[in-house]
């Protein structure tokens, strides 16, 4: 497991020293949520569409960390490097999923905060069982989003391939993870661990199969 | 020789559908004669179907054997899948408008063919991004295997978070054999042997057009080395 | 609805359907044509540089 950890601790490090992909995460979510407002403002109610916003906005902020993340390695020829190091394929993927999570996770959790603010919520206890359903959902989108920004990577249009592939493929987790996701605004707490098993679940599989393909998706 | 016998077979199934559809079938009651569509519907909706299972066993093969023609199995399949969802979502609409009153109605059904649809395309996308024929092959594989290990997932969480009102559209397109009058019965077999006479008869042109055009990039580059 | 109304539908989708269909075929009868005429030229050119 030292390899994959060792990819980790380097975009960990990377990302201290520029910040880039954590702040343009932020602050498209931030955006996203704002021209929300704006364009629903008065002719719906802001709290019923509240859950589908805020994953509207962490989908594409998912899909630039995704984005940047990858361009971090395609330059420089990173990419190359790291296949020659004796490092298992797999172990590769594992490892960049790790990564792409912690980053994602984090700006999605930052971005709760603003969300709270404009969409009139609580500082309370739903928000911790909405990281909850935040942190389990971003392990599918990063599973599935690692292996698909490293397909897009090797065609022309990259950055705009991705978001082509991977929507089609993250429908079940987003539907989930806004199902939790109004069931726990209501103030309910009947069933949300059946959408939290179906999201463990969903990532399970997903990391399964890219941990197996992984090796066709890099090969040269 | 057998592309010619299957297109003549072809062409007698289909025009015994046109007669079966339009003159032999009854209408489908409260339906009227838009009713009739659902023969054509149901067959090119079950056929889209069943295509997409030899693409993902190309893909499969293909990352195992590596050999081209897998690949060519698989594209062109991809390719009449496309086809059929097409035609099933435009059937499907121009029945719905006047028989629920919607073109669209994001129930279960619907909303699974319209996802596999925006699936393959972005599988197309790919392949046409990817100037290297080898690299195509592998990658849109690559992308398959992970579309087909989604499909029973998006299947299974979107028939649970239904919340459709309409309960007809559920009912109505796929039992059709609800109390049905046998010569519809016997109207939409036709036709589904028809179609599927039909679209095995394009997959194989296709297939054939595809190992053509393989071959003169093959020896385009072979031209080319000289 | 009536019967009227439900067969101009009823014609609408059968154009569809069979157009859409009968350009598919048309493209692809086309296209089979132009390969075979540039696989043809392809081989010519290869036996004459192979001489």
């Amino acid at each position: 497991m030292r390899p994959a950890t060792a990819i980790i601790v380097k975009d960990v490090i990377i990302e201290l020293r520029n910040k880039e992909s954590l702040s343009s995460m932020l602050m498209f979510g931030l955006m996203v949520l704002i021209v929300f407002n704006f364009a629903f403002g008065r002719s719906a109610d802001i709290v019923a569409i509240a859950p589908g916003v805020l994953w509207i906005a962490f989908s594409f902020a998912a899909i630039l960390g995704l984005n940047r993340s990858l361009a971090v390695e395609l330059d420089n020829e990173c990419l190359q490097g790291l296949l020659l190091a004796p490092l298992n394929r797999g172990d590769l993927y594992l490892g960049k999923v790790a990564s792409n999570f912690v980053f994602i996770t984090i700006s999605e959790l930052v971005i709760l905060v603003p969300f709270v603010l404009f969409y009139n919520q609580n500082f309370d206890s739903k928000i911790l069982w909405i990281m909850g359903v935040t942190a389990v959902a971003t392990l599918g989108i990063a599973a599935i989003g690692t292996i698909l920004s490293t397909i897009s990577a090797n065609t022309r249009m990259r950055e705009v391939m991705l978001p082509v592939l991977q929507i089609p493929l993250i429908v079940p987790v987003i539907i989930c993870a806004v199902e939790a996701t109004m069931l726990i605004l209501s103030g309910e707490r009947e069933g949300i661990s059946f959408w939290f098993s179906l999201l463990g679940g969903f990532s399970i599989v997903y990391l399964t199969t890219s941990y197996l393909i992984f090796e066709y998706a890099v090969e040269e | 020789m057998r592309t010619q016998i299957l297109g003549i077979l072809t062409l007698i199934a289909m025009l015994a559908t046109f007669y079966a559809v339009f003159i032999y079938a009854p209408d489908i009651k409260d339906q009227g004669v838009t009713g009739r569509i659902v023969l054509i519907h149901v067959p090119i909706a079950i056929l889209g179907l069943l295509f997409v299972v030899p693409v993902f066993v190309g893909n499969i093969l293909y990352l195992i054997k590596r050999d081209l023609k897998f690949d060519r199995f698989a594209s062109c399949a991809a390719e009449i899948t496309v086809l059929l969802i097409s035609l099933t979502l435009a059937t499907g609409m121009i029945w719905a408008k006047p028989i629920w009153g919607d073109w669209w109605v994001w129930d279960p059904r619907l909303t699974l063919e319209l996802i596999l649809w925006l699936t393959l395309v972005g599988y197309f996308m790919l392949r046409a991004y990817l100037p290297d024929r080898e690299k195509k092959a592998k990658l849109s594989s690559v992308l398959g295997i992970l579309a087909m290990i989604n499909a029973p997932i998006n299947y299974m969480v979107i028939r649970i978070t239904d919340r459709t009102q309409h309960p007809q559209p559920i009912i109505a397109p796929s039992d059709p054999n609800a109390g049905m009058a046998p010569e519809i019965a016997n109207a939409m077999m036709i036709s589904f042997i028809a179609f599927t006479l039909l679209f095995v008869y394009l997959f194989d042109r296709r297939l054939k057009v595809a190992k053509i055009e393989d071959e003169v990039d093959r020896l385009e580059s072979v031209v080319l080395a000289q | 609805m009536s019967s009227m109304n439900s067969l101009s539908w009823l014609y609408a989708i059968c154009t569809v359907v069979f157009v859409g269909l009968f350009i598919y075929t048309w493209m692809m009868s086309s296209r089979q044509k132009r390969l075979e005429e540039k696989l043809d030229q392809l081989r010519a050119q290869l036996k004459e540089t192979n001489r």
